[in-house]
């Protein structure tokens, strides 16, 4: 039979007939795009059956790239934002994301079509005037590179996990001994009391020998390795300093402060207060009383305490300020203008009411006078002066200093003066080293090994620096009597230390034999403080100290003492006499409430990682 | 040999060939259709499920959906009555796990804590995934230590199956030595929780170191500032 069918396929219509049984059904039903994807070489990674492809690798690649070069201060030009140093994290958090819906596919989850409408009909991203607009819809996601059937996908894929979200932070609980143990630790009570033992009069006392300090260096030489250093030899080209050089004649700067003064404006400035009676059947009346109670010479801002409608300035004595051109209705600003300081308008009609207005203030601003603006108008058109000739310096700087084989030249044809830096390293200096382009130049091949002057480097507000380096310190190890003095000093500290922490010893031993701290210390001349009954956080000593004292382990004896160093360098004496637990009764409901509920937050938050990594763990991966 | 027989004689052992074989040619073909028809069904039947256990979780969700907010008597009832159906009616779906969970939770506020041990206990024998059974035995543990059952707790936390719950199950077992007043054993596990705490989990640092330094031993403080 197997002949006769192979005969039979010699046919084409036969072949015909099989590719189409064969072939169609995986077209129709898509088989395994994900199969098909790693037969072409599409996918990044393959987890659990699911595939994270090239394309959707390079959009979220993409994607996070914008994210991090939104943020204020980055250089675009960083290592950390090439795409081959983000793709790996991306791909990391892709196959996680990939792992998490795989485990959900396969554990009954799946959100319907209607719901994922229903989130994406109300995103703010796709809304004009409040309803979903599928024009916009389009354009937002062919931005981002995605077709509305991808973009449903990951909607429902990021429902699907924020479910698994809700279900963990839902079920969130924390039992009453939880509360119990949470409040007894976070709210206990501790006294305890420093001693620091002082440290005056003991470096007096050492002596470093010159072999000891020289078989430390032997024993260290790494730590005194110094980087390599140059120090260079500059000229600095300075607009600011060009401009210093330039000649501007008296009457120049008169005719210019004249040509200021004419644009100048001098509309005087008005600063009012309004009383306002608003309309209605005693406004008349009111009107009639509070214009005679101003005839007879009352105080404008008692009555507006008294009559004024304007609940705002009532209490303000009616102020409102200065008044700027075209805030308030025509007849109230032009009524204002009228006035001189201290006037009073006639009644003045509005919107809000009747108004009436006092000029509180009338400032006529006066054009500053020449001696005040001489010496900048004077410097500003040094400048303008100076910039024809900064960019002309420029190119003659960089002319004269291109292979000459140093800077005198230069100097001395543009009337400028060789200075001289200090000594710094590839990667900090002070000065001009402080800049990073200068370093960079004074490093590069060509100026540091070949001895030639830097190109121009151009500096911030119009200065410009060309670079010879003078002086070049190889990396090396520090000569023994370069670092000398800092050994002895170094060697010197190590040994006052010990010298306090074994006085420190003594103080503990004295104290566990039963002698009271305080008086120890009083009779030794050591500073003693103490701290009755605070808590983690009572602002009391130091945190350092604090958390020492929080972090000293129970004994028998009535005091738990323990010697440390405080970040100052102290050596210090803590001890514990008394340690009492919180108690929920005494931190009140709304305080175990609030920590239990943060804690149980905590919580599903922390477990929400470890069940996300347990999924990933037991996640089949593979990446290409 | 074709090349000798007339088209007639062709046709005639074409249509004997056929009678000969056409059960073995059309049976696979069959096959092979009804057996795809079928797949796409289950396939289809299983997504409309999962589409309506999904459903009925978005309503579980919407009864209660600030999280960080403490549950009030109405949101237990009515969160109680549709996690009940979920429990029962989408058993071997991570939705049914959720459900199970929220309802030990409910009891534990209500302080039965034996009804959210038997909740809890269903999620370790049955939850659909090994990370969701692990995660169950933790909240497990919490609420057997509450009720005193120490042995207990300390065997449901005593060593997890996969890596990731290591230092959450260490931070538990210390927390139970520390109720039984088991200093030393308690200083061991939280040790053991902070050594084996995620670089990335800086979060939880905090607790519990906190807590360890609560526990501390003689001779062995462990905070910082000491030289």
């Amino acid at each position: 039979m197997l002949q006769g069918v192979r005969d039979n396929l010699k046919g084409t219509t036969v072949s015909i007939v099989i590719i189409v049984l064969f072939i169609v059904p995986m077209v129709i039903a898509g088989v395994g795009s994900s199969f098909l994807g790693s037969v072409a070489g599409t996918d990044a990674a393959e987890v659990d059956g699911r595939s994270v492809s090239f394309a959707e690798l390079d959009r979220e690649v993409y994607l996070q790239k914008q994210r991090m070069l939104s943020q204020q201060g980055v250089d675009p030009s960083a290592d950390y934002l090439k795409d081959e140093n983000l793709r790996g994290p991306v791909l990391e958090r892709l196959t996680r994301k990939a792992a998490m819906l795989a485990a959900a596919d396969h554990a009954g989850m799946g959100v319907d079509a209607a719901t994922v409408n229903r989130v994406i009909a109300t995103q703010p991203d796709f809304l004009t005037d409040e309803r979903f607009d599928s024009q916009k819809f389009r354009s937002v996601l062919s931005r981002i590179g995605l077709t509305p059937a991808n973009f449903k996908v990951s909607v429902a894929e990021d429902l699907m996990l924020n479910q698994i979200n809700y279900g963990l932070e839902a079920s969130s609980f924390v039992t009453q001994a939880e509360k119990a143990a949470l409040i007894s630790l976070v709210h206990e009570k501790r006294t305890f009391f420093t001693v620091d033992i002082p440290s005056e009069g003991l470096r007096e006392q050492v002596t470093v020998s010159d072999a000891d300090a020289q078989s430390y260096y032997d024993e260290n030489q790494e730590s005194y390795r110094k980087a390599e250093q140059v120090a260079v030899e500059y000229i600095e080209l300075s607009l600011a300093k060009l401009a210093e050089t330039m000649k501007v004649d008296e009457a120049q700067v008169k005719s210019q402060y004249e040509a200021d003064v004419a644009k100048f404006d001098a509309a005087p400035e008005y600063t009012v207060a309004h009383l306002l009676i608003e309309d209605g059947d005693s406004s008349a009346a009111k009107l009639a009383e509070v214009q005679a109670k101003l005839a007879e010479g009352e105080d404008f801002a008692e009555l507006v305490k008294q009559y004024s409608d304007d609940a705002g300035t009532r209490d303000l004595g009616g102020s409102l300020g200065v008044v700027l051109p075209g805030i308030y209705p025509v007849d109230f600003e032009m009524a204002v203008y009228s006035l001189d300081s201290g006037e009073i308008s006639a009644p003045v009609t509005s919107d809000a009411g009747t108004h009436l207005i006092k000029v509180l203030d009338k400032h006529v601003p006066k054009p500053p006078a020449f001696a005040d603006r001489k010496a900048e108008i004077k410097a500003n058109l040094q400048r303008i002066q100076a910039e024809e000739l900064y960019t002309a310096n420029l190119e003659s700087l960089d002319k004269l200093t291109f292979s000459a084989p140093d800077l005198s030249d230069a100097a001395a044809t543009l009337g400028l003066t060789v200075a001289q830096s200090t000594l710094f390293s590839r990667t900090s200096g002070t000065g001009i080293a402080g800049n990073t382009d200068v370093r960079n130049a004074a490093f590069a091949p060509e100026v540091l090994q070949d001895g030639h002057n830097s190109r121009i480097v151009e500096l911030a507000n119009n200065r410009a620096v060309v670079l010879h380096v003078k002086q070049h310190e190889p990396e090396h190890i520090q000569a023994f009597d370069v670092v000398k003095a800092s050994i002895v000093d170094k060697l010197t500290q190590q040994q006052v230390n010990e010298m306090l922490k074994s006085k420190a010893d003594v103080f503990v031993e004295t104290v566990k034999s039963g002698e009271a701290a305080e008086k120890l210390a009083e009779s030794l001349g050591y500073a003693y403080s103490s701290f009755e009954g605070a808590t983690r956080s009572d602002p009391v000593s130091d945190p350092a100290t604090r958390s020492q004292a929080f972090a000293i382990a129970k004994t028998d004896s009535p005091v738990d003492l323990h010697v440390s160093i405080t970040p100052t360098g102290v050596t210090r004496v803590i001890g514990v006499t008394s340690r009492e637990p919180g108690k929920a009764s005494e931190v009140g409901d709304d305080m175990v409430e609030g920590l239990s509920s943060q804690l149980a937050r905590e919580n599903s938050r922390y477990e929400g990682s470890s069940f996300e990594a347990g999924i990933v763990s037991s996640a089949k991966i593979v990446t290409r | 040999m074709a090349d000798h027989i007339t088209e007639e004689e062709q046709i005639e052992a074409l249509k004997t060939w056929w009678n000969d074989n056409w059960v073995s040619i059309v049976l696979p073909i069959l096959i092979v259709i009804i057996g795809y028809a079928g797949w796409n069904l289950w396939g289809g039947y299983k997504e409309s499920k999962a589409a309506e256990a999904s459903k009925q979780f978005e309503t579980l969700m919407n009864t209660y959906q600030d999280t960080s907010a403490p549950l009030t008597g109405e949101q237990k009832t009515e969160l109680g009555v549709i996690a009940n159906d979920v429990a029962a009616e989408r058993s071997g779906t991570l939705y049914a796990d959720m459900a199970n969970l929220i309802l030990a939770r409910l009891s534990v506020e209500d302080n039965q804590l034996d009804a959210a041990e038997s909740r809890l206990q269903s999620v370790v024998d049955g939850g659909s995934n090994l990370a969701m059974q692990e995660l169950a035995k933790a909240r497990l543990a919490r609420v057997l230590s509450a009720k005193g059952e120490y042995d207990a707790a300390l065997a449901a936390v005593a060593n997890p199956t996969s890596d990731s719950y290591k230092s959450l199950y260490a931070e538990i077992r210390g927390d139970i030595y520390l109720a039984q007043s088991k200093m030393a054993e308690a200083n061991t596990a939280y040790s053991m929780a902070l050594d084996t705490l995620p670089p990335s989990e800086f979060n939880r640092r905090g607790l519990i170191q906190l807590k360890l330094d609560a526990v501390s031993l003689p001779q062995t403080v462990s905070a910082g500032g000491d030289a």
